[in-house]
């Protein structure tokens, strides 16, 4: 058996299991909060499992096991920072967001400042960061499809884009969190098979095998910080995107809605922050394994952008090239590789579509009452949603198709990291921390971040489309669009007046306390703080 | 049969909003520790991968680089941060917060 047949098979097998869960999803979801939250009825265990199937993307896997085998250390930044970016998610957000927010991170600003345009803004900068993200995952299909079956890569993304299509108008987000734990619980497994074949592998020790991927390669010294990011302005400024940009990432921030309260936002996100710590430190052992043993594959696998180095590594594991287990395993990696990806890619279309039909598309309502009014259970919010899907989808296949499969998906979704980092961080963080705070702050941060982000991101040397070398040395400007969109925001805030409606303290108290009968007396704190 | 509560709903509010403040700082000072420990090894981290990067790439454990070594220890660190904040949360946070919350809901003067 050929390691394609192999490959094709598996991948069939995994989207037949996680269809056939999307059905049985589809026909329990017929409400809008089922479609968008699970019905808040996802346990924190089960979350914690879907957290890390959103959170662990093809970049993760693929990406950084990528970067790691070409540039050493810089290539562990990419995954560590993430990992940390968690800290200030568990203890500053997490369970305020769950007591604030019901679908959307919306939900959140609009609790505090019931102004439409923010929900309109919040939504915009959310369809650009999915963007790029969902950009990232399918040039990864792509490049998976195309090295497994032969498939051209306008192909593969084609059908990726069909089989996330179907998780998400049919099964919304319970087929999506369940997809989303199967993929984390494969991924874990796999990422566990070849860290053990690494170990069985392993001849003289672990000093030496360390010592032999830690060796100096093509002029790189894998011990050295700035192999991948020579300007250390630049190591900070991708530093700062993937350490604050996971906080702005909505479609990690919405998988936190799903559960019934606050406690098991936290619970969800604490177990995650476990799941994901133990992936990644396998993942470090796949990328210096990958270091030892296809060293002399470098300018081959430099073609994929590093993203076919994990799948590589596996069959060399399992006896090389032309072997009966080197192909089942090189095709087992690529199989839950493609899992990982439809996993990820159905979280963030629902989050897409979350954003253009609870914050685009809905009447002029401030917090969206006057619309669910009309639309009790939300059949008519749903249908929306699933046309809204389709379109997301098709769109999102021509653009991946014209970018083509040069780029690194590790890269990329750095990219949509800076975005979230500049616009969506800022204002999320000063909404639920600083009294002071306005409307016009808000609107004036997010504005700048996001512009900022996107314009400076075009004059740095990973999108720069004129001759030459670019204006910009950073391949990230996270360092310059992030602390612009503070500015922005606390200069908006510090020159306009603080609306008089504007309930901080309440706010507070319903963000930590989170329970409909604080309202009341949290009011009485407003009117008498002392 | 419902019963009278004993006390007044100015007394009620004040317990409330003294409970309420008490879970809040007692909060405030957990986050502001683990964060602070945060801090400063992100602060090291910055400062090794951006800076001293010649100090980064200096072997001290076997093949190991003082850089490896101080990214690789992100893992116990998180982990051991999250277990405190979770340990923490549910052993003593969420039982001040209850509390703030059964004096929010005792407070309409029938039970």
């Amino acid at each position: 058996m050929s390691s394609n047949s192999a490959a094709l098979w598996m991948f069939a097998g995994i989207i037949a299991v996680t269809l056939g869960i999307t059905w049985w999803a589809g026909r329990r979801t017929s409400t809008a909060s089922e479609f968008w939250a699970a019905g808040h009825a996802v346990t924190p265990t089960q979350n914690a499992m879907a957290i890390t199937g959103d959170f662990l993307s093809a970049s993760a896997f693929l990406g950084t096991t990528g970067l790691i085998f070409f540039y050493g250390f810089d290539g562990m930044l990419y995954l560590l920072v993430p990992l940390a970016a968690w800290i200030p998610i568990i203890l500053l957000f997490a369970e305020r967001l769950r007591n604030l927010g019901q679908f959307t991170l919306t939900d959140v600003l609009v609790n505090r400042f019931r102004k439409p345009v923010l929900r309109r803004l919040l939504a915009g900068s959310t369809l650009v960061i999915t963007g790029v993200y969902l950009l990232a995952q399918l040039v990864a299909a792509g490049s998976l499809f195309q090295l497994l079956a032969g498939v051209p890569f306008s192909i593969a993304v084609v059908i990726t884009a069909v089989v996330m299509l179907i998780y998400v108008t049919v099964g919304g987000m319970l087929a999506t969190t369940w997809v989303q734990m199967i993929k984390a619980a494969l991924l874990v497994t796999v990422l566990t098979v070849l860290t053990l074949l690494t170990i069985v592998g392993m001849r003289g020790g672990v000093g030496t095998w360390l010592s032999s991927a830690l060796e100096t390669t093509g002029g790189k010294n894998p011990l050295i910080p700035g192999n991948l990011l020579s300007n250390p302005w630049n190591s900070v400024s991708v530093g700062l995107a993937l350490l604050f940009g996971v906080a702005g990432l909505p479609h990690v921030m919405m998988r936190l809605f799903t559960v019934r309260d606050s406690g098991a936002a936290r619970r969800s996100a604490s177990r995650a922050i476990a799941i994901i710590a133990i992936a990644e430190v396998l993942i470090v052992v796949c990328g210096l394994a990958a270091r030892n043993l296809l060293g002399d594959q470098e300018t081959a696998l430099a073609r994929s952008g590093g993203n076919l180095v994990a799948p590589k590594l596996g069959e060399a594991l399992a006896g090389g090239p032309g072997t009966l287990s080197g192909a089942l395993v090189l095709a087992l990696v690529a199989a839950v590789a493609f899992a990982t990806i439809v996993a990820v890619v159905a979280g963030l279309l629902i989050n897409a579509a979350s954003a253009v039909v609870r914050d685009l598309w809905r009447p002029a309502s401030a917090d969206g009452d006057a619309a669910g009014a009309a639309d009790a259970n939300g059949t008519n919010e749903i249908r929306r949603a699933r046309t809204v899907t389709i379109l997301i989808s098709v769109v999102m296949a021509g653009l991946t198709i014209l970018v083509g499969p040069g780029m690194n998906a590790a890269l990329l979704v750095t990219l949509a990291f800076g975005i979230a980092a500049s616009a969506n961080f800022p204002t999320l963080l000063l909404t639920l921390f600083w009294r002071r705070f306005t409307v016009q702050g808000a609107i004036s941060g997010m504005c700048t971040g996001l512009i900022s982000s996107a314009v400076l991101l075009f004059l740095g040397p990973t999108l720069w489309p004129g001759h030459g070398s670019s204006p910009l040395p950073l391949t990230d400007p996270t360092i310059i669009s992030m602390p612009l969109g503070f500015l922005a925001c606390v200069a908006g805030s510090l020159l306009s007046n603080r609306d008089p409606a504007d309930e901080f303290e309440a706010l507070q108290l319903k963000a930590l306390l989170g329970t409909e009968q604080t309202d009341r007396h949290s009011q009485e704190l407003v009117t008498d703080p002392t | 049969m419902a019963t009278i509560d004993p006390s007044p709903p100015q007394v009620a509010a004040a317990h409330f909003e003294e409970l309420a403040r008490d879970y809040m700082r007692a909060r405030r000072r957990l986050t502001t520790t683990l964060g602070v420990v945060f801090g400063l090894w992100l602060a090291g981290f910055v400062v090794l991968s951006a800076i001293l990067r010649d100090v980064a790439a200096r072997p001290i454990a076997g093949p190991l680089s003082t850089g490896w070594l101080y990214a690789l220890s992100a893992f116990p660190l998180v982990i051991g941060l999250t277990w405190t904040f979770s340990r923490v949360s549910a052993t003593s946070l969420d039982c001040s917060r209850s509390r703030a919350i059964a004096a929010a809901n005792d407070q309409g003067g029938t039970r």
